[in-house]
């Protein structure tokens, strides 16, 4: 048990990641950033480009919202076990634990004759959230004893997960002058989810009223689902007998062989004047609907556990008394049944959106005034404002990004970002993109103030990846 | 010559990334350690019930038998550290009662047993007794090895005319840890 323990504390503290990639969005050097904002500037001269299969883009991201593994494992005079208890009080039930993971596996654009840059491509992408389970661990770690009366939220269980494909293809345009609009139709190829959202009820331990026992332990209204799909069969030794089997019904189910969902990416990019810009994009407006695999559990009910009354009935020589466990085993599954379904759901995939405003400056190298229209400028910076948000279970969680960008050579550019969001307030990122020749490449990371020590970091993100781009 | 160095910045930022000042082997000293309580048996006896058993001359009893099938059970035997049994019987009977409870394996072997005193009514009134039983970690192995027990309540007397009310409540508090 502890070490299942472990794993958990070990998940929410070193490997907890969200979705937010601000030193990417709006860098229109990055091929990606059309990933990010469909409808973002695409550089004029842009003729096409390609990805390195499998290293265009690695996008990892983790973050927890109420504890670091500093918090649990840091060197210190007090137990660990007093930490963890300590953590566990100080954290709320909207505190969250979250991965995301990115993978291209294929990236391509190319501008027509009718200055439409067309984008596609295939990404693997794995997303978990998980809540902190306030109420349950309190009652994993202290038991019941000395919580008479409270109310234990099963409601606090809510995680949802998700690995799977994405095939997109895309379209994006500079309609007039100013603005620049583009979409994206996405495929999505399921290949493991599942999600237990929606829990409620409660379990409480309370006096009796003396007409039964000492303690009353109540389920009441308890409605608790989990919803899976991609995970029966793998149950099932008939069908898998190894992790060669596993990997093989996971690649299967990438390309097009899972439970299938559509969705849509949408923005545009305004340009208000000389100096000043506004984008916004819409990301993963879609669902995939699982139909194929599809497990489900459901436990609803109210019970009253008053022990084991006992009745002493009259037997004779031989006879045995009444099955009393028996009848209480089969009294609780009767009034809490966990019923296992087979009926398809639907999954909505977390929506994201982004939002920025650009004040944009500089010169040309050569001093010149720079035509901050013409993205073909050497020196060209730019002041901004990001937001970010993404729609999780509970409630939406938002990021707000100030960023300082400058093109540093015709080949060079940086980005460095401050962040503020769930997880920390003083997040400082910084990205680089270089374009040497034909080849692309970027590296971004936040949290830079803490790779001193990243145990007492609430959030990591690393982006990283490599194109090739083809100019007029 | 600067955009060398901030490459080169976030590169050693990425390289020279640590995590340090912790110390992961605390992870073999986490120790989960709830304390359950759950209510145990319960039951209500007059005189009717009580009747004459071989075995119990000059008195007149009542006996049951129920399964505690979890005390036997892997997660009891490795994660129970002690117990504690806890009685609350209010008697009307104008008589002391033995309380008994003998807790058995699943080939009816007696591993650990409870006995008690119930203190006699007075007047008709009833009398509270409390007893609570400690079961130590020593102790607790011979607990685990059980999955049922035999109640038996046992009254000093053969005298079925006798009046009164016996109300037991009970509950048990298990340390556990793991």
């Amino acid at each position: 048990m502890r070490y299942v323990l472990f794993c958990f504390v070990m998940c929410c503290t070193c490997f907890v990641f969200s979705q937010n990639k601000q030193l990417i969005y709006g860098v229109e050097e990055i091929p990606q950033s059309l990933l990010l904002n469909p409808g973002g500037k695409v550089p004029l001269d842009q003729k096409f480009h390609f990805g390195i299969p499998l290293f265009s883009q690695l996008h990892i991201n983790a973050g927890s919202s109420g504890v670091t593994a500093f918090d649990i494992f840091g060197e210190s005079e007090i137990n660990i076990n007093t930490k963890i208890r300590n953590s566990i009080f100080a954290m709320k039930n909207t505190d969250f634990f979250t991965v995301t993971q990115q993978l291209e596996l294929i990236n391509f654009g190319w501008r027509t004759t009718s200055d439409f840059y067309f984008s596609g491509g295939i990404y693997q992408e794995l997303d978990m959230i998980t809540y902190f389970p306030r109420d349950l661990a309190i009652l994993a770690w202290e038991g019941n004893r000395d919580y008479l009366n409270y109310e234990f939220d099963l409601g606090d269980l809510n995680t949802s997960g998700d690995l799977l494909t994405v095939f997109h293809f895309g379209a994006n345009k500079q309609v007039s002058d100013r603005l620049t609009l583009g979409a994206r139709a996405k495929i999505y190829s399921s290949m493991f989810n599942y999600q237990s959202t929606n829990n409620s009820g409660s379990f409480v331990t309370r006096l009796g009223d003396g007409s039964n026992n000492i303690y009353e332990h109540v389920l009441q209204d308890v409605d608790v689902s989990v919803q899976t799909s991609g995970y029966g069969s793998l149950r099932n030794s008939d069908e898998v007998s190894g992790s060669s089997d596993v990997i093989g019904k996971f690649l299967g189910r990438a390309f097009l062989g899972g439970n299938l969902g559509v969705g849509m990416d949408v923005g545009a990019t305004y340009e208000i004047n000389r100096n000043w810009s506004a984008s916004a994009s819409v990301l993963d407006f879609g669902a995939i609907f699982h139909t194929k695999d599809v497990e489900n559990y459901n436990a609803t009910g109210d019970y009253t556990l008053n022990g084991i009354e006992l009745f002493f009935p009259p037997l004779s020589e031989g006879e045995a008394t009444f099955p009393y466990y028996t009848n209480l085993e089969d009294e609780i599954t009767e009034q809490v049944p966990i019923d296992t379904l087979y009926n398809a759901y639907t999954a909505w995939r977390p929506l994201k959106m982004n939002a920025g405003i650009t004040y944009h400056f500089g010169k040309l190298l050569g001093g010149n005034e720079c035509d901050c229209l013409n993205r073909g400028g050497d020196d060209r910076q730019s002041l901004g404002l990001q937001l970010y948000s993404i729609f999780r279970p509970k409630r939406p969680q938002y990021a707000a990004t100030l960023f300082y960008y400058r093109r540093l050579t015709d080949f060079l550019s940086a980005k460095i970002t401050y962040t503020a969001d769930a997880f920390s307030m003083d997040n400082i990122g910084l990205g680089v993109v270089g374009d040497f020749g034909k080849f692309n490449v970027y590296l971004a990371a936040d949290n830079l103030l803490r790779y001193g020590n990243l145990a007492k970091a609430n959030s990591l993100s690393l982006q990283l990846g490599f194109n090739i781009k083809f100019e007029n | 010559m600067y955009k060398y160095a901030l490459l080169f910045l976030l590169l050693s930022l990425a390289v020279s990334s640590c995590i340090k000042d912790t110390d992961f082997d605390q992870a073999d000293e986490i120790e989960l350690s709830p304390v359950v309580e759950l209510d145990f048996l319960f039951f209500t006896l007059e005189i009717d019930d009580f009747q004459e058993n071989p075995g119990f001359e000059g008195s007149l009893t009542v006996v049951d038998t129920t399964e505690i099938r979890f005390l036997d059970g892997s997660f009891a035997q490795e994660n129970l550290l002690s117990a504690e049994y806890f009685f609350k019987v209010s008697n009307s009977f104008p008589i002391g009662v033995d309380a008994n409870f003998n807790f058995l394996t699943e080939e009816n072997e007696p591993f650990y047993e409870i006995d008690f005193l119930i203190a006699p009514g007075t007047n008709n009134n009833a009398t509270l007794t409390e007893f609570i039983q400690t079961i130590t970690a020593e102790e607790i192995e011979q607990l685990t090895q059980t999955n049922k027990v035999v109640v038996t309540f046992t009254l000093k007397t053969l005298d079925e005319n006798l009046s009164g009310v016996l109300n037991l409540q009970s509950k048990t508090t298990y340390f556990l840890r793991f």
